[in-house]
């Protein structure tokens, strides 16, 4: 891990086009304001755990076509 | 109409469904960045719910449905950068949508923390993430609500 020190007001760049900026320090609170395309999603790791968690368990748990239409296979529903 | 051919493990459904229930996901969803492609497939009559199944593996869908039906109160805010990335022009063209996870015990429990915003114009959509919320992945179903929702997909 590679580890910096900056000062509140200062500035971190990753990459070309993310920028990094403390905001304020306040006791054991950091405020950060991130600067990144909106193809990148900035997200809490534990939320990002969290939502992953959520998704797989909702996505994968049944086929939902088979759950509603129940044993009707090869009809189209309207 | 076009027909899709949805596939079931070890079955195949034709579902004719309207191009305007095709949605891209740019980005998918948390996790799973590959999740891109889905149709909106209304249930039977009489289900409160919608199925999200991809198009791209038969074995990803969800069950979604309108959280304001049950929670009216709910607005999570939608930024100017999810509008764009949706290419909505305003939130009147957003359709807000949540996942719902059934229960071991057939109760059903929805993720309000990262809801489904899909523009109705692009038809692009993605995941939202809700921040300094009191919602959480697994938010229970108003009592009033449960029963009809549990007895709908026990039918």
């Amino acid at each position: 891990m590679l580890v910096l020190t900056r000062k509140s007001g200062q500035k971190l760049a990753l990459g070309e086009d993310i920028v990094v900026t403390v905001l304020e320090v306040s006791g054991d609170r950091v405020k950060l304001g991130i600067e990144a395309p909106r193809s990148v999603r900035v997200l809490r790791p534990e939320a990002a755990a969290q939502l992953s968690e959520a998704n797989r368990a909702a996505a994968g748990a049944k086929s939902h076509l088979r759950l509603l239409w129940g044993g009707r296979v090869a009809e189209a529903p309207p | 109409m076009t027909v899709l051919e949805v596939k079931v493990p070890g079955e195949v459904w034709p579902v004719a469904i309207s191009e305007e229930a095709l949605f891209t996901f740019p980005s998918g969803f948390v996790g799973y960045p590959d999740w891109q492609r889905f149709a909106l497939i209304p249930a039977p009559e009489g289900h409160p719910f919608t199925v999200l199944q991809s198009l791209d593996d038969a074995e990803v869908s969800f069950l979604v449905t309108d959280p304001r039906i049950l929670w009216p109160d709910y607005l999570p805010a939608i930024s100017h950068d999810v509008l764009a990335h949706i290419e909505a022009s305003s939130p009147d063209v957003v359709q807000l949508l949540c996942t719902l996870n059934v229960q071991q015990d057939g109760s059903m429990t929805a993720n309000l923390l990262g809801p489904i915003a899909l523009s109705t114009t692009s038809r692009l959509a993605c995941q939202l993430v809700l921040y300094d919320t009191e919602y959480s992945t697994q938010h229970e179903l108003p009592p009033t609500r449960r029963a009809a929702f549990r007895a709908s997909l026990a039918r």
